[in-house]
C-alpha cells in the first residue's frame, strides 16, 4: 500500500509549478458533483435518475510552520508563502508521486488544475508544533495527469 | 447460525479495488398523503413516492493510474455500472450511478486512503 508522504501538492503563482509544500503533513483532493433528478413521467419504475449539473473540487491540507530560515523552506513552499496566497490570484497546482531526498523529484503527475486560496489557519497548542490548515477551491477543470511529467525538482 | 462477514460484501464497480468498508443505501421517498378527511389524528400517513440508492466505499487504492482513472470518471460526469456482491446470499444488486463524490487522503505516515460515493440513476437489479 501506498504512503501518503509520496504523494504531494506543488502549488505556485505560475504555470507548472514545481514547488512542494514544505513540511506538509496531510493533503487530500476532494471532488464534487451537483446532481438533478431529471426523471420525468417517461421513466419506467420508481427510481428516481439523476443527472450531473456542475463539478467543484477542493484541496485542503496541513503542514507544520517552520522557522524562516529552516532549509526546508528552502525551494518550497512556506506557512508564510500559503498564507500570501490567500485572495483572488489564480494559483497553479498538481498532486505528484514523488519520491528521492525530502520526497521532492517528481515520478508522475496525478493531477493538476488552477484554484485560489480560501482559507489558512493556524494551531498554536502549548508544547505542540504549531500547524497551519489550507483550503484551495477549484477555479476551472481538474486536470488528469499524464505520462509526460514536467520534471521539476525541489 | 452462517453470518454474512463485511469481507464477503463487497462494492462491484470498475473504479474500486482494494476495498475497506462500503455502505449501500436504498430509501423510499415519501409524501405525507393525509387529508382534512383523515380520523387518524396528529399521524402521518407517508406514501412512498419514489426510490434512490447510492453507494459510498472506502479503499486503499493509491496507483497513479486508479487515481487517474477515478478523475477521469469525475470529469466525464457519466453513469457507471455500480453494484455490491454479497458472497453466500441472494442481496446482491446492481444498476447504473455517478460518481458524486470523492476524496483522495494523502497524509504524512499513513496508507493512501480515497472514498468514492455513488449516486444511483435509475433502478437496481
Amino acid at each position: 500500500m501506498k504512503k501518503g508522504q509520496y504523494i504531494r501538492l506543488l502549488l505556485a503563482t505560475t504555470t507548472d509549478p514545481t514547488t512542494v509544500i514544505a513540511a506538509a503533513k496531510t493533503m487530500a483532493l476532494h471532488g464534487s458533483a451537483a446532481t438533478e433528478d431529471s426523471s420525468t413521467k417517461d421513466t419506467t419504475g420508481d427510481y428516481i435518475e439523476n443527472e450531473v449539473t456542475g463539478l467543484s473540487y477542493d484541496i485542503s491540507g496541513s503542514g507544520l510552520v517552520l522557522t524562516t530560515t529552516d532549509a526546508l523552506n528552502t525551494g518550497a513552499v512556506s506557512a508564510n508563502d500559503v498564507l500570501n496566497m490567500l485572495g483572488d490570484t489564480t494559483l497553479y497546482w498538481r498532486i505528484c508521486l514523488m519520491e528521492g531526498t525530502n520526497n521532492r523529484t517528481i515520478v508522475a503527475d496525478i493531477a493538476s488544475g488552477q484554484a485560489k486560496l480560501t482559507q489558512w489557519s493556524a494551531q498554536a497548542q502549548n508544547k505542540q508544533n504549531v500547524t497551519y490548515n489550507y483550503t484551495l477551491t477549484g477555479y476551472g477543470p481538474l486536470v488528469v495527469g499524464s505520462d509526460s511529467v514536467s520534471s521539476g525538482t525541489e | 447460525m452462517s453470518k454474512i462477514k463485511g469481507q464477503d460484501f463487497k462494492t462491484s464497480c470498475a473504479l474500486v479495488a482494494d476495498e475497506t468498508n462500503c455502505t449501500v443505501t436504498v430509501q423510499g421517498n415519501t409524501e405525507d398523503v393525509t387529508t382534512k378527511n383523515d380520523t387518524a389524528g396528529l399521524f402521518a400517513k407517508d406514501t412512498v413516492v419514489s426510490k434512490q440508492w447510492s453507494v459510498q466505499t472506502d479503499t486503499y487504492q493509491a496507483e497513479v493510474s486508479q487515481l487517474r482513472a477515478i478523475i477521469t470518471a469525475f470529469n466525464a460526469a457519466a453513469a457507471l455500472s455500480v453494484g455490491w456482491t454479497v458472497a453466500g446470499s441472494n442481496l446482491s444488486r446492481g444498476g447504473q450511478a455517478l460518481l458524486n463524490d470523492f476524496t483522495m487522503q494523502f497524509d504524512d505516515r499513513q496508507t493512501v486512503q480515497c472514498q468514492l460515493q455513488f449516486q444511483g440513476t435509475g433502478g437496481l437489479s
